[in-house]
């Protein structure tokens, strides 16, 4: 038995979460600072930092209680060291190393990306690999092979913009507000989603094995049509726009799939939480006939749960961090 | 004015070019501000400033973590300080201690310009006529720079327009 | 009275455990000596406070002799400084007061800067970066005045001959600084040794109640404006 209380804060999520086993979640507290946010048109890394400093110590309190446990319960102590915005990770691991130390218990320094991956046996422990998981947010663009737990190979990613910066550019330039994701995909059910027909970046039939992304140019070409059809509704570009975001996260994704005959698919990030994409993830699956994984929204988007899942098993593997551990905005997945 | 000089290209991989022949004369210390409206090319000029520094990482976006470093001829600093909403934090990321070494790129940077030092070079995109179509006008600000626009422009030559 | 204090706010991270043994006195800096320091660690560094700190923790409870829960009470450098820094001290000790039941007393970097001049009139500069500094005018029977950020051209000329003049912001802009009749201990930092000093005389608080003293708000209004220019 081992229970595992992680900090996230890579981002602008507060987050705190006790795990027994590496998928019981006790625990599963988030404090969102979109609000906060929201009045700057995107997250401002000091804005945030000074934000997770006001609210670990609460968070931290709601989910011991959430629990009902108190440090004694605690085996090991785990917060996301990377990647992410330098200032914000250094609150959540300079709590954990300090936990780790007054609690005498052992510290564990995860990667954010591979708590995503991690999500995904929160609700389905018995998945069973080779998976291919596609893995979108505002800073990350993966498909990544899941060979086995902690053996990762990445088959594709962006070449320039994240598929969540595209969502919160367009919301941006359409003057939709911020986060971009959520706003659009709104918008999107009460417009037609063939109404524009927006590139599909690299998606012809030449680059068929290839996994990368490009959302530059469908940020562009969104911009390009506004200037000249001004009178293009807003609930119109938002479903176009989608669709064509879409259609390539899903086609690439099952397309890798086929490549390295995965058992199953599933999703993870931020821009997992958007209603079509998880639409036709689940259904291009299910036309292929493999495992489909589309975790609950509340672990898609940024949270400790997933830390504490990857935590256990890389405790159990790999044994604890030292406490000389700072934090890699830029850390990449460990792959094979 | 002395210190202008306009260039204008037709497709992305052609601003990625421009990129390319500019970063072969750029050299260690240097300091280049890009400002322009969303999806005007300030990430794809980039890329190619990357190629002609012979990085062979991929250059992404730098939105998320707001600084990435690449190693090739001479180091890249690639900023976007579109989300950095105070000027002291610019300098909590280090960087005076970042523009010693190599080259930096930061997007959006006539935001945080009290922070930035007199000499750089300000890259201007804007969108033309086609959907293609950018101008990019060179600021040459400081010594540094206005002692070698021509010889920058004339390397430059190919996309070089009456400004 | 077993104290652990932490500073991180500039480039010199510190750990000192203290017993001391005097308590209650005036709540000014000159009040201090009164800490019989047990063990004490310190290094320079530019951007691993993190990493710094929390072994140098461990390994001044290991050199004293004693374990976290021995330690009745914290105290913190709370800033000015680098927010990045004082982030990190201010959520370890916080932190580690929480899970140990102790109480925690928040020192600002500039009171431990003119506390090593007990007795003299101080003028306590801390780099604010981008021209700027932090300052704040000490006496011998406590602070002169408040503690704020500004130009340090403008800030200096505030400083009185006969002060002694002390901290890194003076030393980067020593041009500003110097004057006849002035003491220049310029390359000095907040010790944690004389943090534990302070917080003998002062009253602890519970771990959430500490917080940081940035003195700057994140002006973010300003590139609001830009951005709408642009």
């Amino acid at each position: 038995m081992t229970v595992v209380l992680a900090i996230e804060t890579s981002c602008d999520e507060t987050a705190v979460a006790i795990v027994r086993n590496g998928t019981e979640v006790l625990a599963n507290v988030v404090s969102s600072q979109i609000d906060i946010h929201a009045e700057f048109g995107g997250v401002v890394p000091e804005v945030a930092s000074r934000a997770h400093l006001e609210m670990l110590e609460p968070v931290l309190t709601k989910a011991l209680d959430d629990a009902g446990m108190t440090g004694t319960d605690i085996d090991a102590v785990a917060a996301t060291h990377g990647p992410g915005l330098i200032g914000a990770l250094l609150v959540g691991v300079s709590e954990a190393k300090a936990l780790a130390l007054a609690w005498d218990v052992p510290y564990v320094g995860v990667n954010h990306m591979e708590g995503h991956l991690f999500a995904t046996f929160l609700e389905q422990p018995d998945l069973e690999p080779p998976l291919v998981v596609l893995l979108v947010s505002g800073g990350h663009t993966l498909i990544v092979h899941l060979e086995a737990l902690g053996r990762y190979r990445i088959l594709g990613s962006t070449i320039d913009d994240a598929a969540g910066e595209a969502f919160d550019k367009v919301a941006r330039y359409l003057d939709l507000g911020y986060p971009g994701g959520p706003v659009i995909d709104r918008l999107a059910t009460e417009g037609d989603p063939t109404a524009i027909k927006f590139p599909r970046g690299l998606l012809t039939k030449g680059n068929v094995g290839d996994f990368d992304f490009s959302f530059s140019g469908l940020k562009t070409a969104v911009i390009n049509y506004v200037r000249k059809h001004p009178e293009a509704t807003d609930a119109d570009l938002a479903a176009s726009f989608q669709e064509a975001v879409v259609d390539v996260l899903v086609t690439k994704a099952m397309r890798a799939a086929d490549h390295v005959a995965a058992k199953g698919v599933c999703l993870g990030g931020g821009v997992a939480a958007n209603s079509r994409l998880r639409e036709r993830f689940a259904e291009e699956a299910a036309e292929r006939g493999i495992d489909c994984l589309v975790p609950a929204r509340a672990f898609c988007t940024d949270n400790a749960a997933m830390i504490a899942a990857a935590a256990t098993w890389r405790l159990a593997n790999d044994g604890p961090t030292g406490l000389d551990d700072g934090a890699t905005p830029n850390l990449a997945l460990p792959t094979v | 004015m002395d210190s202008l000089r306009c260039f204008a290209t037709d497709t992305p991989s052609a601003t990625k070019e421009l990129g390319q022949t500019l970063a072969e004369l750029l050299t260690d210390g240097d300091l280049l501000v890009l400002t322009g409206d969303l999806g005007a090319g300030k990430t794809c000029l980039t890329q190619g400033i990357g190629v002609g520094l012979g990085i062979e990482d991929r250059i992404t976006s730098p939105t998320f973590t707001i600084a990435s470093q690449y190693d090739g001829r001479l180091r890249l600093n690639h900023l976007d300080v579109y989300r950095v909403g105070q000027i002291s934090e610019t300098l909590d990321l280090d960087l005076p201690e970042l523009l010693e070494t190599g080259v930096t790129v930061i997007e959006w940077g006539e935001q945080i310009d009290p922070a930035l030092p007199e000499d750089r070079l300000v890259v201007r995109l804007g969108y033309g006529d086609g959907d293609d179509d950018r101008s990019i006008r060179f600021e040459a600000q400081g010594e540094r720079w206005t002692a070698r626009l021509d010889t920058l422009a004339s390397a430059l030559g190919t996309w070089e327009v009456q400004c | 009275m077993l104290t652990l204090a932490v500073t991180s706010s500039t480039a010199l991270v510190g750990v000192a455990l203290a017993d001391l043994t005097n308590e209650g006195g005036a709540a000014n800096v000159a009040d201090v000596g009164r800490a019989e320091i047990l063990a004490s660690h310190e290094v320079l560094t530019d951007r691993r406070h993190a990493e710094e700190l929390t072994p140098m923790i461990a390994e001044v409870l290991a050199d004293a002799g004693v374990s976290l829960d021995d330690v009745e009470r914290f105290a913190v450098d709370v800033g000015p400084g680098r927010f990045t820094g004082m982030r990190v001290g201010i959520t370890t000790v916080r932190t580690l007061a929480v899970a140990t039941g102790g109480l925690v007393v928040p020192v600002t970097s500039l009171e431990a800067l003119a506390a090593a001049h007990p007795g003299r009139n101080v003028t306590a500069v801390i780099d604010a970066r981008r021209a700027e500094v932090f300052q704040q005018r000490f006496g011998p029977d406590g602070p002169l005045s408040e503690a704020t950020v500004g130009g340090a051209e403008e800030l200096a000329a505030l400083v009185d001959d006969g002060d002694v003049v002390v901290g890194d912001g003076a030393d980067r802009y020593l041009d500003f600084y110097n004057g006849p009749g002035r003491e220049l201990i310029a390359d000095r930092a907040p010790s944690a040794e004389l943090i534990a000093s302070i917080a003998a005389s002062r009253t602890a608080v519970p771990g959430h109640e500490i917080e940081p003293l940035y003195l700057r708000a994140p002006d973010v209004q300003v590139n609001i404006k830009t951005r709408h220019n642009t």
